[in-house]
This record gives structure tokens, C-alpha cells and sequence, in this order.
């Protein structure tokens, strides 16, 4: 994991590109899978638990599964819902495992709106107060995020360690 | 006062000539005509007029996935194909005695073609399978159909063929995927590398028959981004083919322009390095993150460049906002040559009728040429 956080900065500073960020992403997820059931035994917490998925009607996966992946890599245990997720599958996931972060992402101008539909129902289902909402996507805007009341925005999928930084320390407060 | 019709405009700027007006020419296609309310049976021809835009109608007269070109695909021998829908779903299929490989994809109300869900190719068995199909294909000219449409088109503009991807992005767009792109290519360097040269041989049979057709370009759909390749990668499997196919090109008078609708800044020095004749769908941030302007002090004066608005600011803004980033635009590519002002990629479904009046209103106000604002 703190080979992801070197990578995820040289994500964000264009020393490495995608392709890189998947190869060293399967390289930690390969030692994952040796390393989780000593770390469940020894009693290691996640830095929180997260939602994410591409917003309904929007089949575009590969920014949504770099941002998991950084996710991954800061130590979040993330549930990845895939892409064309409804709303419902959303809150009813946030609610499952009791989210920490619902991840939100959109490529289409015709899906983007989702988002705001989505914080809608986490609002009306009263888990709105118990979980950060964090956007991004080709078309969504700093302006957008907060139009919709997200509580984070990341650029694109290299801001996203940043973001998580962000996340830990609100979960921390 | 214009004194070239819309067709004269973008060949003078396709041939290095000056036009009366800076050519005006979204990339609009069904996506954006469905949204359309009260036009949605419309052709992308009655569109141009109604909407005052030089046409570039794209993908004439077809678009063959997986090597995203304007002719005919026909499997010979044992190979068939298939296509078969199932409510919202379409599932392709290449049947061969070797085992058959199927890509799935889910249709929207607004993409009515769809998205991919699972490509052909998803290990190292389907990949040789795929390579039996490659070894079984052959190509057929859609000239006389590109013909009748280019006609159609008429002095609104002009048909413009699509041309095949590198073999990386058939794989990448198409084919296989991102993620298991990267992987395959670790874990199967040698047969990877034997399928993209095979596809590479195809490439240049569609090449052939393309470049036949009585059009000034051709262009290939290659996305090219670094949210994709890396610079290395871009370097390593797109440079040296792109230079070939623009080479090919060349030896017959056709312009060959490649679309590369996502962030190029990266990649700016390969480009201007590369024989391509231009870029097409050129798209500053968010969605993009070059300016034609920023791009043009790299590339030099010589490559064409079309684009410099962003798709999802020409939806979102109001119209005064969207004069503004056009006057903007144009100021800062003066004089205009070498030029089309377009969109950075597709114009989106939504996207309000009066901001696109607003683009041709600036346009026609001060996009006489050279621009001199």
C-alpha cells in the first residue's frame, strides 16, 4: 500500500501513466490477496469503507476503477458496484455495510445529472449525514460538485489519492 | 459576405488554400439529432442547414467495428458471424472450428448502438481464436455507396470516410479492453504482438480500398488520450503505424487527419513529430486538455487542426458565455490558418439549439478570413 501512495503521486505529477497505475495496481492486489487474511487476524482496520460505481445509463469504467484502485491503495475497503448502477443500488449498498464514501462516477453530459439524483434519495433514505459524497468524470466541474452538494470532487482519477487523504482525515474529525 | 459554399470551405482549408470564412464544423451525429425534440427524424444534412455549419458528415458510409472503417467486412471459409439482440442487449459473435468469441453490449434509450460490456477477447484462448478470424477476413469497398452520400451532401459539405485504428486501439476500443490490454501485453508479449501485426496487414488492405474513395481525407476514430496510453505506449505501438498509414496516404493526394478527442498535452512532442496531417476533435479541459492555440505553437503552422470547444461547455453554457469562449477561441488563433472550428469530440445529446446558433453567429460576424479580430 505505501507502493500505491508513491505511485498515486506520480499519477498526479505525470511521471507514470494509466497502464503503469494498472500494473502496479494488480501487483498490490496479487499481494493482497496473500497479505488479508494476516492482516484480518492481527486485527489491521480499513480506513473506511466505500461505495462506488458508474451512475445508471453510463457504461464507462475506466476512470471509476482508477479511483478505486487509488482507493484500494490508501487502505479503503472499497465495493465496486460496476457501471449502469442505479440509484437504489447506491443507498442500498451505502446502507449495507454502513459506507463511510459514496464514490460517484459519470462520462456522459446526459448522466452527470444522476449524481444529484443520487444525493437526493441518500438524503431521503437518512444516511445522507453518515456518508461523504465524492464526484468526478470527463464532464463533472468543481462548480457541478457543489451544485449537487458532493462533498468531494476529484479532476480526474490522479487526484484521487489526494482525495482519499481528504476523506481519512473527515472520517478521522 | 461568404462567397464559397460550405463544400469549397473545407476542402480550401483540407488543401492548404484560404477560405472566405473560418470553417464552422461540430462533429454532429444521431446523438445529438436525438435530442433534438422537434427534429428528430432530421438528417445530419438538414441539421447543417438549419444550424448554419460547414458539414463534415462523419463515418460515411459506415463504421465496420473492430477496425472502425468505411467498408464492408466479410468473413470467408469457415468463419461466420452473428448478431443477435435480446431486449436491451446485442450480443456479436465470430463462430469459428476453432471456438467462438462474443462481445456483449447493452443499448440506452440515447445510445442506441451501445456500450460494450464484454469485449471478444477476454484471455489468451480468445485471443487466438480472434487471430483464425483476422486470418479468414477480407474487405469489401463501399466506394459507390460513399459516392452517393458525398453527393447527397452536395455544396453543405462533404463526406468524409473513416479510416482503420492503429491495431492497439482496435484492441483497446474494441477488442479487449484497457485493463486487459496492459495485462495481456505482459503476460503474452510475442503472441500479442503477432495479432497487432496481423492486424496491422488488414489495416493496410483497408487502406487501400479506402483511399480509393473520391475524398480529400480520411480520418481514423483513434481517441488517442493519456486517461488511456501512456507516451511510452503511444510511442511504441500508434507513432510508427500512424506515420505508415499517413505515408500511404500521401502517395495518393488524400489528407490524412486522425482523431484524438481526449488529453494530448503529453504527447505533444510525438505529435508534432508525427506525419499525421492533422488532428481532428482537439478538445481543451475538462473533457480534453490542449488548446488549439497552446497546440499550434508545438505542431507548428503546417498541421491541421479541428476542434477548440469543449463538448460539455457548449451544453452547459448560456448563450452569451458560449460567444465568449468563441471570440475568445478565435483571438487567440489568429490569423486561422490551417483551422476548422469544431467541437472536441461529439456533440452532446442536449445540447441547446441556441448555443450552436450562437457559435455560427460569431462566426459569421468575425470569422472572415484571416481572422483579423
Amino acid at each position: 500500500m505505501a507502493g500505491m501512495k508513491v505511485i498515486g503521486e506520480k499519477f498526479k505529477n505525470d511521471k507514470i501513466f494509466v497502464p503503469g497505475v494498472l500494473v502496479a495496481a494488480r501487483a498490490m492486489n496479487t499481494g493482497m490477496e496473500i497479505l488479508k487474511p494476516k492482516l484480518i487476524e492481527s486485527g489491521v482496520q480499513s480506513a473506511g469503507k466505500v461505495v462506488i460505481g458508474a451512475v445508471e445509463s453510463d457504461l464507462h469504467d475506466v476512470g471509476k476503477n482508477l479511483v478505486a484502485m487509488m482507493l484500494e491503495g490508501a487502505g479503503f475497503e472499497v465495493y465496486d458496484l460496476g457501471t449502469d448502477v442505479p440509484t437504489e443500488e447506491f443507498v442500498k449498498k451505502a446502507k449495507e455495510i454502513d459506507a463511510d464514501i459514496v464514490g460517484l462516477s459519470a462520462l456522459l453530459t446526459t448522466t452527470m445529472n444522476e449524481m444529484g439524483t443520487i444525493i437526493e434519495a441518500l438524503e431521503k433514505a437518512g444516511i445522507r449525514d453518515k456518508v461523504s459524497v465524492m464526484v468526478g468524470g470527463a464532464p463533472i466541474t468543481e462548480d457541478f460538485a457543489q451544485e449537487i452538494s458532493a462533498d468531494f470532487y476529484a479532476k480526474d482519477a490522479a487526484e484521487a489519492s489526494n482525495v482519499a487523504k481528504d476523506i481519512k482525515k473527515k472520517i478521522a474529525s | 459576405m461568404k462567397n464559397m459554399t460550405s463544400r469549397e470551405r473545407l476542402t480550401a482549408v483540407l488543401n492548404g488554400e484560404k477560405p472566405d470564412y473560418l470553417p464552422w464544423s461540430p462533429l454532429v451525429d444521431y446523438y445529438f439529432l436525438s435530442s433534438w425534440d422537434s427534429k428528430k427524424a432530421a438528417s445530419i444534412i438538414d441539421a447543417s442547414q438549419e444550424l448554419e455549419f460547414d458539414l463534415m458528415e462523419r463515418h460515411v458510409p459506415t463504421y465496420s467495428e473492430p477496425f472502425g472503417a468505411s467498408l464492408e467486412l466479410v468473413c470467408t471459409n469457415d468463419v461466420k458471424y452473428e448478431s443477435v439482440r435480446e431486449e436491451d442487449k446485442i450480443f456479436n459473435r465470430y463462430i469459428t472450428p476453432k471456438g467462438t468469441v462474443e462481445e456483449k453490449r447493452v443499448t440506452t434509450e440515447k445510445i442506441k448502438y451501445g456500450f460494450i460490456k464484454k469485449h471478444y477477447i477476454e484471455d489468451i484462448e480468445d485471443l487466438r481464436i480472434y487471430k483464425y478470424v483476422l486470418e479468414n477476413l477480407e474487405f469489401k469497398s463501399m466506394k459507390e455507396e460513399f459516392k452517393k452520400k458525398d453527393k447527397e451532401i452536395g455544396e453543405a459539405g462533404i463526406a468524409v470516410p473513416s479510416a482503420p485504428l492503429t491495431p492497439i486501439q482496435q484492441f483497446l476500443q474494441f477488442l479487449i479492453g484497457l485493463e486487459k490490454t496492459v495485462y495481456m501485453l505482459m503476460d503474452h508479449p510475442e503472441e500479442m504482438q503477432e495479432v497487432l501485426d496481423l492486424i496491422h496487414e488488414k489495416n493496410k488492405e483497408c487502406y487501400e480500398i479506402i483511399l480509393d474513395y473520391p475524398s480529400d481525407v480520411v480520418i481514423p476514430y483513434e481517441d488517442t488520450s493519456t486517461t488511456v496510453l501512456s507516451p511510452n505506449m503511444y510511442e511504441n505501438y500508434c507513432m510508427d503505424y500512424i506515420d505508415e498509414y499517413a505515408e500511404l496516404a500521401l502517395a495518393k493526394d488524400t489528407k490524412y487527419i486522425t482523431h484524438m478527442c481526449g488529453k494530448l498535452s503529453k504527447l505533444i512532442d510525438q505529435l508534432a513529430a508525427g506525419k499525421m496531417d492533422g488532428i481532428d476533435s482537439m478538445c481543451p479541459p475538462t473533457s480534453g486538455d490542449l488548446w488549439p492555440y497552446d497546440a499550434r505553437e508545438e505542431l507548428g503552422d503546417k498541421k491541421i487542426i479541428i476542434g477548440g470547444i469543449e463538448p460539455a461547455s457548449l451544453q452547459k453554457l448560456s448563450v452569451d458565455e458560449v460567444k465568449d469562449y468563441v471570440m475568445d477561441l478565435l483571438k487567440k488563433m489568429q490569423p486561422g490558418y490551417n483551422f476548422i472550428l469544431s467541437t472536441g469530440d461529439a456533440t452532446p445529446h442536449g445540447t441547446p439549439i441556441k448555443n450552436l446558433w450562437a457559435v455560427a453567429e460569431i462566426r459569421d460576424k468575425y470569422g472572415k478570413f484571416p481572422l483579423n479580430i
